[in-house]
């Protein structure tokens, strides 16, 4: 049973290296001239992640290998689609998907510490505090968002990171108790992350990390009658900016009407919706499309890019990936043997839930646009780096629900 | 345990936000997919010029209006009234008017080609887009812009059991064979001759709106048909509040201080010349008056021969009796005030302003006030009028056909909607009918067939003073040439005595052409 299901993620394992393959092939032989760089590429890219899939699952005999396969289906759709737009970044992202298979590692490796994360909770609380405090000083603006710190010529994005050691703070105060007053240092740190974030006008961290204390406070207590105290206080607060700024104003109207304000502000998402619009149900074809016409074509934006040259029926598939992924998640987290485990697993899901949400649903016009990315497919190295964090996360618990029930299964003791 | 039954219900939640993605998605695609590919804005199409060469732009009849030579460069008809009559219909090659050039981009530079098709085409030298076919007759239209001389306007006209849109002009008109010496300021172009006035223009109304309010009094006045009006003078309003002082009646000669004042467009007070002239203001200041084109009095009237005078007094009542908000109801029946999302057209939406005062609301039912109007919204009104209620989608893309010669769309009728209930609509046929055969519209007469109509002037105040836009809109009631027409032409006069004998012979040209 346990070997037939290894066999079945193996095989989709050999799906995805054969599109790889297929589409660097594809990029290579566009011009007249074959351009072998590409087809390298491809085969680099194949060769790191059969190397990442038999290491990890050497290592780790409990490890969730649908979430390994979606994870490499989404980086690889991301990276055919930067080596179409340009090679070099997608020769960066290659480096950052590896590191980010390295952050993954390391996070289930970490998470093999017992208490390791309860213990750090104070320094990851104030840690993630004083980077987004720091940004108001040192931070560098970049896409009308003051969230980038520069060193040494690598810029990154704390509040990634901050989303990550959200995750754990929750967990950590959320296990305990399920009273008000206990948890009193974890609302005044969402609340003051969330207004940092807002501040420095990084508005798409500031939901996410609102939106997932929300959840998981919901989930681990069940006082409904807080969390819609909650929600009504982010409905306020979302009112409040709206009346305040000027650019979530901008927002909103160009959701209601990308068109009437198509030189500006709403040439985004035009261009987004003309993408998509234009490669039909099945896509324009790879290389085929115009993808540099839309700002943030690599980032906020690859879901329109996808569906434009891949068609409609990709941009379904990957929202169908990312339910996938979401489902293994909270099944892991179900599967949890004990409540922080279950938080930390259920809290990862919640992020990469929202994170993919907001931005495919910003990008096809459903909610008004936050500038965020989209999880493993879009270009950036810090988004690229926590998501896979919070894979790790999701992992280590997966790993340790795996060793329980095995140890249960041999007649041992629970852990 | 309490967390896990949270975490699934949480799922569950998360489950059908993203279902809602996927749904949305395929919704919003299906919907306005093709509209956003249309845009001007999307330079997908004209790079795709570049590779692909662009099929043909006929005619209904075949009659080629635009093609490409091997080198992909567009070329247009010889005959140059045929193409300044088609021009808005045709469009350009620069994405400056929304005509068929950008419409049908998706069929002419074969965006819908299947993906075998593509590649075995580039293998085979270069790839070429389909032919369309436009429901427009290019000779009626040839004949139609003929018709409308010097005059600024539009006419459209359709084939109301279908919807297809057998001819569209609107003047002024371009070149399109000249967009480029446009563009560079080679050649002068007149001024808004890009606007598609059928589909883009907003005309106020004026009396062809009487048949919205007529059919709001049908609906919502029981036994308004058995009633009889008394068109003895003006309605007359107070001035300042606009209330309607039911009972006031003002003489002739008082009247005629009015005669020029502007129709409830806007309304701007008067200059204060005889203010002092002492306690008792007079009637010009203390009253506004809806009254007729003419300051005719129609007496003693039922309803039917109110449509067929044009009764403006008895309309403005019957505006006030049904009230704002059902008027407005109705309007919105009719499509007015809603963005159509037709596959084969874009139209702008019509408006009709819910008035504030009686004064405003008595305007608005006589389709002066703001109310503002599409030739080609009116058409479908009439249509569906003659078309026992149900209103067709216009269309105007007759067939594609590949380049393997197979025809891959055709053509097909589709149901709008239904704004009528009831006998609503054959009241209003047989009353437009009568407005023909008797009333303003008996210019539009044509012998052996049963026409029905409605006339309008609307006033529109310019700079200069109040100019008429005549209107005319209505069908030949029959089952073999199922027509039916919207004209207006921009300052020529009242829409009886010029838009109805246009009417007539564009009628009559369209039953020689066979429709």
């Amino acid at each position: 049973m346990n070997r037939l299901r290894h066999i079945k993620a193996a095989d989709l394992l050999f799906l995805i290296v054969i599109f790889d393959i297929a589409a660097f092939t594809l990029i290579g032989f566009k011009d007249q001239i074959i351009n072998t760089a590409a087809i390298v590429f491809g085969a680099l890219l194949s060769l790191l992640l059969l190397f990442v899939y038999s290491v990890v699952c050497l290592l780790f005999r409990h490890i969730d290998r649908f979430i390994l396969i979606i994870v490499f289906l989404l980086a690889s759709l991301g990276l055919v689609i930067q080596y179409r737009i340009g090679a070099n970044i997608a020769e960066k992202q290659l480096i950052m998907t590896g590191s980010g298979f390295l952050a993954m590692i390391l996070c289930i490796l970490l998470m093999r510490i017992p208490r390791l994360f309860r213990r750090l909770n104070w320094l990851l609380l104030s840690g993630s505090v004083a980077l987004l405090a720091v940004l108001i000083f040192i931070g560098d603006e970049q896409y009308g968002a003051k969230n980038w710190i520069v060193i040494g010529g690598y810029s990154f994005q704390p509040s990634e990171f901050v989303k990550v050691a959200l995750v754990f703070i929750l967990a950590n105060y959320l296990t305990e108790s399920r009273r008000l007053k206990d948890i009193r240092p974890l609302i005044g740190f969402v609340l003051t992350t969330v207004a940092l974030l807002v501040f420095e006008r990084d508005l798409g961290a500031a939901v996410l990390i609102f939106g997932t204390a929300l959840i998981l406070f919901y989930v681990a207590t069940g006082n409904k009658f807080l969390t819609l105290t909650g929600m009504g206080a982010g409905a306020v607060g979302a009112a409040l900016s709206y009346l305040l700024f000027d650019h979530v104003k901008a927002r909103v109207s160009v959701w209601k009407n990308p068109w009437a304000t198509y030189s500006t502000s709403g040439y985004q998402i035009a261009q987004g919706l003309m993408a998509i619009a234009s490669g039909g149900l099945w896509g324009a074809g790879l290389t085929l499309g115009s993808p540099k016409l839309i700002p943030a074509y690599h980032t906020d934006f690859i879901f329109a890019v996808i569906c434009e040259e891949f068609g409609i029926i990709a941009g379904l598939c990957v929202i169908a990936f990312y339910l996938v992924l979401i489902v293994r998640g909270a099944l892991i987290s179900l599967h949890s043997s004990d409540r922080y485990s279950m938080l930390l697993a259920f809290g990862c899901t919640v992020m990469l839930t929202l994170q993919s949400f907001v931005i495919i649903g910003g990008v096809i016009k459903l909610i008004p646009l936050t500038g965020i990315t989209l999880p493993f497919v879009s270009y950036g190295g810090s988004s690229m780096i926590s998501c896979m964090m919070l894979i790790g996360i999701l992992e280590g618990v997966a790993i340790h629900n795996g060793e329980v029930l095995e140890m249960a299964m041999n007649g041992g003791t629970a852990l | 345990m309490n967390t896990k039954r949270n975490i699934v219900a949480m799922l569950i939640c998360f489950c059908v936000l993203f279902i809602l993605l996927c749904v949305y998605l395929v919704y919003i695609v299906s919907v306005y997919g093709i509209r956003w590919f249309t845009t001007p804005y999307n330079s997908r199409i004209s790079a795709q010029k570049t590779t692909v060469k662009a099929g043909d732009i006929r005619d209904r009849n075949g009659l080629v209006l635009v093609f490409s030579d091997d080198d992909g460069n567009r070329l247009y008809t010889d005959d140059r009234s045929v193409r300044r009559a088609c021009s808005h219909v045709i469009g350009d090659n620069y994405g400056q008017v929304f005509g068929a050039e950008t419409l049908y981009a998706h069929y002419l530079l074969g965006f819908d080609q299947s993906m075998p098709e593509r590649i075995y085409q580039s293998a085979a030298g270069k790839r070429e887009g389909s032919d369309i076919r436009l429901t427009i007759d290019a000779r009626l239209n040839e004949y139609v812009y003929d018709m409308m001389d010097y005059y600024q306007g539009a006419v459209v006209v359709m084939n109301y059991k279908t919807g297809e849109v057998l001819s569209s002009v609107s003047q002024p008109t371009f070149d399109p064979k000249s967009m480029a010496d446009y563009l560079s300021g080679e050649k002068e172009l007149a001024e808004s001759a890009m606007v598609n006035r059928v589909t883009m223009g907003r005309y106020t109304p004026g009396s062809v709106f009487k048949l919205i309010t007529l059919t709001a009094a049908l609906r919502y006045l029981p036994g308004i048909e058995e009633r009889v009006f008394h068109c003895s003078g003006p309605l007359v309003f107070d001035r300042d509040s606009g209330r309607y002082l039911e009972g006031v009646q003002i003489s002739r000669e008082e009247e005629k201080l009015f005669v020029n004042e502007n129709n409830g467009n806007e309304r701007d007070t008067m200059p204060d010349e005889d203010a002092d002239r002492g306690a008792e203001p007079p009637v010009r200041e203390k009253y506004s008056l809806v009254r007729d084109y003419n300051g005719d009095y129609h007496g003693d009237i039922t309803l039917c021969e109110a449509l067929e005078v044009s009764c403006n007094t008895s309309f403005g009542i019957l505006a006030m009796e049904v009230g704002a908000d059902k008027l407005a109801q109705t309007a919105g029946g009719f499509g007015i005030g809603k963005d159509f999302l037709f596959d084969d057209l874009v139209v702008y939406p019509s408006s009709f302003s819910k008035a504030d005062s009686d004064l405003n609301l008595a305007w608005s039912g006589v389709g002066q006030y703001k109310d503002t109007m599409t030739p080609l919204q009116m058409c479908m009104i009439s249509s569906s009028i003659a078309n026992e209620g149900v209103m067709m989608e216009p269309k105007m893309l007759r067939m594609v056909i590949t380049n393997q010669n197979k025809i891959s769309k055709s053509v097909e009728p589709e149901i709008y909607s239904k704004p009528f209930k009831t006998n609503e609509a054959e009241l209003l046929r047989e009353y437009m009918i009568n407005a023909v055969e008797n009333g303003t519209g008996r210019r539009a007469k044509i012998d052996g067939y049963t026409v029905g109509g409605k006339t309008g002037t609307a006033e529109i105040s310019t700079g200069e003073g109040i100019q008429n836009h005549a209107w005319f809109t209505g069908f030949i009631y029959d089952e073999d040439h199922p027509l039916s027409i919207c004209i207006i032409l921009e300052g020529a006069g009242s829409g009886g005595s010029i838009a109805a004998p246009i009417a007539k012979k564009i009628f009559e040209k369209a039953i020689e052409l066979g429709y």
